[in-house]
């Protein structure tokens, strides 16, 4: 046989290259039924989640499953974007800060009449199932049920001997003596706590802890200077005592990614999260991590909530509105579907699944639900709907704590400057 | 040598029309003839000036008066968005300054290296095109993702230039996350590329004969004399044009500030150039009428500063041929 | 100026000159250099040493890193290439056929059009960017190839028409009259006199052409939904946003390939691109 001439050669890459990108043309291949599914994750979430849409595949093998995702910065706009063309996906993940702007906007399916039909709930959760309500209809339902954390660094604290204080007591002041009382022992370059002054969510446990919420019903901010004032001080006098990474350090973490957080980067034992990104973080350490509450303050009133880690919704112009809502329900009840998402993205609601996922909770897992089980104990209501805005106000506060942090503007005078554009946020949305 | 034949589609025949009036068709059907052709040329261009620019821009114009946000229809806002700009939006001030702080620095600093470095291998320097080359590359690979991605390794904290300072035994800080260091380097970014400007003035210094160098050698001037009263003025049309080119690029660099700075102009809005602020509303926020009211003021500075750079460039850019 | 031993002098200004010389080029080059080398280490020692010269040889970034994301950047490669292909063929055509016009015929209103070109050149992007955007979501274009490759079919990028028509001016009118005495046509002389003549500017409006579409990030940003559309620059931001372990060497190796594409283009035309630079910048 003559070897191939170059001629030849060429001939057959283009048809090949060719070949290669004519087969992923969508619809190229039989007709079948095609879903859209988008969600937010990180690769641990990614890796369960196309696992668990190839299952369903399996089960149901004429529907076949588009799958989109993207790190949270990138997802909004993108989901926008293609809300703006009536390109939405059928099936999206949604979170608590979005979901009901994008509801009272009519981009999202009104579940309620598949209740009982496509939706089989009657394990779900009743609190869960709620919180995706919004004048009676559902919009969404809770994939996991999480709250906010410590997240720390076992393997120091234990190298250290650090005791936690009652975490269903303990306060700040125990925080920021455990602080000052590490810091002297732990390496150059090593701090005891991550900066969170830039965090909504830490804000939003803080003023809950004093009786009021980040937004009131009717979507103005529900705290006032004082408040913000009282949060910023105590994180930024930490700093300033050298318990806390220095801000420059510390403006590493602003887009979320959890590669980027204090924690794994080593430059702290103690950082905030969100329960349910333990596994991820884990992942992410050779150390052990493990979480604890946030501290309480004068009163010891509740700050934190369960609430919905995310929620997978509908597209109100999915062509297949049937199809679209059983995979809903499938990613949601299913046990097998429980078995691979696991609780990733929080403890499920339907107790079904839960009951097939504990008994294979990995040693990490373990902790997340000990975790809630312990929280259980000290949790306030769930706080309104977020406002149209909120997401806009999330990211408003790194500019502006940052300002504060770095010493261009007093606290007080700092506080004044972020409600100030956090007002003006609302006013304009 | 006279030509019977100016450029196609005006064939001048010898004779002159005689004064028969022509019919509406003749005269339609003389002008298409002459005019044909151009227009049919002409047309891709045509449709996509006023396809993709006129209207488009004239849409602008509109959108930059109305609350739009893609997903219902503009609503009419006047001028709520240009004082919105003006006298309350922060943001807006700090993406300004950010601007002309970037363009301020980088736009000299990068000229006069592309200027030093063109005059150092303008004397027929051994390996010419392989400098030349060096020194382009950069320029060559400039907004590439690839490399915003490796001046934000570079810059971080545990980077190659903190890495530099510790043999010194200094401790540098996290450069890129810093309020007062990310726009400077994005700025020695923008230096770094000054390939482009500097291939130009190696054009332009070769325009300028050896022998009047030779000459006012001879004449006793040293070298910074002849720089100051021959070359600079001999190239101040090059420098004029790298100057008007490299201030209008500045003005729109995006690519940089999203990649390095994340894409939200941390931290605290340092390294929020004006595109990037634009791109944030009209693409993150969905204030498509608000971005398009920034795109307009935009359009605006750059006129004015264009406008200004050639009235003024007549008390010191002169031409070969306009004799002095 | 002292006349002793000016042969000496001249030498030790050469020195200095190359010295100066050298040590820009190193700076310059660096950077690129240390991206380089950094692909090719193991993961945990990019950051350990400063040295150009790796310890370990490794290729597993390149390896690891061509799968890491959802779609292999094989795929990536290919679109771009598509896109900054079609490009090129699109901004030769159309914008060929607009410097003909300009340069060689005439016709009623040209020089208002021609002054309107070249404003086209002053308007900074962001002005058309959103109504864009809005036309081709109206048209159903968002999330595909079209809103970056038709324009250029439309001759949407008056710096080519321009560098074009000074070309074409340069071009003797004795050709086009030959031609017209031979009873051709203006297309005919388009085609078989004038684009055959230009081929030196026809090469550098290919060449920016190319890399510019290629490092086009803005472009792709908006209008490219789907990751399976991705162009390079895109997904390489993917990687740098990614949250997962960190992975400096693959984000390093990919940077490093898809840095090759432009390079391999301007070694093979660099003498065409600084010619056409100048040309196109000078000539008045």
């Amino acid at each position: 046989m003559k070897a191939l001439s170059r001629r030849d050669f060429g001939r057959l890459a283009i048809a090949g290259a060719a070949a290669a990108a004519v087969a992923d043309i969508p619809g190229y291949a039989r007709a079948e039924t095609r879903l859209r599914y988008i969600w937010w994750g990180n690769p641990d979430r990614d890796k369960r989640t196309n696992a668990a849409v190839d299952l369903y595949h399996k089960k149901y093998p004429d529907i076949s499953v588009d799958r989109e995702s993207y790190a949270w910065a990138d997802y909004w706009p993108k989901l926008a974007t293609q809300a703006a063309g009536r390109n939405l996906p059928d099936v999206i993940q949604m979170d608590y800060r979005y979901i009901f702007e994008w509801a009272r906007r009519g981009q999202l399916a009104d579940l309620t009449p598949m209740l009982g039909k496509e939706l089989k709930l009657e394990h779900f959760d009743k609190n869960q199932l709620e919180s995706g309500k919004i004048g009676g209809k559902l919009y969404g339902l809770s994939m996991g049920g999480n709250s906010v954390a410590l997240v720390y660094n076992k393997t120091q604290y234990d190298a250290l001997k650090i005791v936690l204080p009652d975490p269903l007591t303990w306060t700040f002041d125990d925080f920021v003596k455990l602080a000052k009382d590490v810091q002297p022992h732990l390496p150059d370059g090593v701090h005891f706590t991550a900066n969170k002054g830039d965090s909504e969510s830490w804000l939003e446990m803080f003023v809950r802890q004093r009786g009021k919420e980040l937004y009131t019903e009717d979507g103005q901010l529900g705290f006032g200077l004082d408040d913000l004032v009282a949060f910023w001080t105590i994180m930024t006098q930490m700093q300033k005592d050298g318990l806390t990474p220095p801000p420059d350090v510390q403006a590493q973490d602003t887009t979320g990614a959890l590669e980027k957080t204090m924690l794994v980067l080593g430059k702290a034992i103690t950082d905030f999260t969100n329960s349910n990104q333990l596994v991820a973080i884990q992942k992410l350490m050779k150390d052990q991590v493990d979480l604890t509450t946030l501290p309480n303050q004068k009163g010891n009133r509740p700050g934190q909530y369960m609430k919905p880690s995310m929620f997978i919704s509908q597209s109100a112009s999915s062509s297949q509105p049937q199809e679209a809502a059983k995979l809903l329900n499938f990613m949601v009840t299913d046990v097998d579907a429980g078995g691979i998402l696991q609780i990733e993205r929080g403890v499920p609601a339907d107790s079904e699944v839960l009951k097939h996922v504990e008994p294979s909770l990995t040693e990490v897992e373990q902790r997340m639900t000990r975790y809630l089980t312990l929280l259980a104990k000290h949790v306030g209501p769930l706080p309104p709907p977020p406002p149209k805005g909120a997401g806009e106000i999330q990211q408003l506060l790194y500019p502006a704590y940052q300002k504060v942090s770095f010493g261009r503007l007093s606290v007080e005078d700092g506080a004044k400057d972020c409600i100030q554009r956090a007002k003006d946020i609302l006013k304009r949305a | 040598m006279a030509s019977t034949v100016g450029p196609i589609g005006t064939a001048t025949s010898g004779r002159r029309e005689t004064a028969a009036p022509e019919g509406l068709r003749a005269r339609l059907a003389r002008s298409f003839r002459r005019n044909g052709p151009g227009y049919l040329f002409l047309l891709p261009w045509l449709i996509g000036f006023f396809g993709l620019t006129l209207l488009p821009t004239i849409g602008s114009l509109y959108l930059s008066f109305t609350d739009y946000d893609l997903l219902n229809p503009p609503r009419w806002a006047g001028a709520a968005n240009y004082s919105y700009a003006f006298f309350e939006d922060t943001r807006f001030r700090s993406a300004l300054g950010v601007t002309f702080h970037y363009v301020l620095w980088s736009v000299p600093l990068k000229l006069i290296v592309a200027l030093a470095l063109a005059m150092a291998l303008d004397r027929g320097v051994r390996g010419i095109s392989v400098y030349r080359a060096v020194f382009y590359l950069p320029s060559l690979l400039g907004s590439s993702v690839a490399v915003a991605v490796l001046w934000r390794q570079i810059f971080g904290d545990a980077g190659v230039v903190n890495q530099l300072i510790a043999l010194v035994g200094l401790k540098g800080p996290s450069w890129i996350t810093h309020p007062d260091y990310a726009l400077w380097t994005l700025i020695v970014l923008a230096i770094w590329q000054f390939g482009s400007p500097m291939i130009i003035f190696l054009a332009g210094l070769r325009q300028i004969p050896q022998e009047v160098h030779e000459a006012a050698a001879m004449d006793g001037a040293g070298p910074a004399r002849r720089f100051f009263r021959i070359t600079l003025p001999l190239l101040a049309p090059v420098i004029f044009f790298n100057l008007v080119l490299q201030t209008i690029d500045a003005f729109k660099a995006f690519t940089p500030a999203f990649i390095v700075s994340g894409g939200n102009g941390s931290p605290i809005d340092s390294t929020l150039f004006y595109s990037l602020y634009l791109y944030i509303e009209a693409f993150a926020n969905f204030r498509m009428g608000y971005a398009a009211a920034l795109a307009w003021i935009l359009l605006v500075m750059i006129a004015i500063f264009t406008a200004f750079a050639f009235l003024t460039s007549r008390y010191w850019v002169y031409y070969e041929d306009e004799g002095r | 100026m002292s006349t002793a031993a000016p042969r000496a002098n001249k030498t030790r200004r050469q020195l200095f000159r190359h010295a100066i010389l050298i040590a820009a080029a190193l700076v310059m080059i660096y950077p690129l250099l240390w991206l380089i080398s950094s692909s090719l280490k193991p993961e945990n020692l990019i950051f350990h040493n400063l040295g150009l010269i790796p310890e370990k040889l490794q290729l597993d970034n390149y390896v690891q890193g061509w799968t890491a994301l959802r779609f292999s950047f094989g795929r990536f490669f290919l679109n771009s290439f598509f896109v900054a292909g079609m490009a090129v063929i699109g901004n030769l055509l159309s914008c060929s056929l607009a410097a003909f016009a300009f340069a060689r015929l005439n016709f009623r209103l040209k020089k208002l059009w021609f002054v309107l070109m070249l404003g086209t050149l002053m308007l900074p992007y962001h002005v058309t960017l959103v109504p864009q955007y809005i036309l081709f979501l109206h048209l159903g274009w968002v999330n595909s190839f079209l809103p970056l490759i038709v324009p250029k079919f439309l001759a949407i990028d008056a710096f080519f028409i321009f560098l074009m028509v000074q070309f074409f001016r340069g071009i003797p009118r004795e050709i086009d009259e030959a031609a017209i005495m031979d009873g051709c046509g203006p297309w005919r002389i388009y085609w078989r006199i004038m684009l055959p003549l230009s081929t030196p500017v026809l090469a550098t409006a290919a060449i920016f052409s190319f890399i510019w579409t290629y490092d086009d990030f803005l472009g792709p940003l908006i209008y490219l939904n789907d990751m399976r559309d991705y162009t390079v620059p895109l997904a390489l931001r993917a990687f740098v946003d990614a949250t997962g372990e960190s992975r400096f060497g693959q984000l390093f190796a990919m940077s490093t390939l898809s840095l090759i594409p432009v390079f391999v283009v301007f070694l093979a035309f660099q003498r065409l691109i600084i010619r056409g630079v100048a040309l196109g910048a000078l000539k008045r």
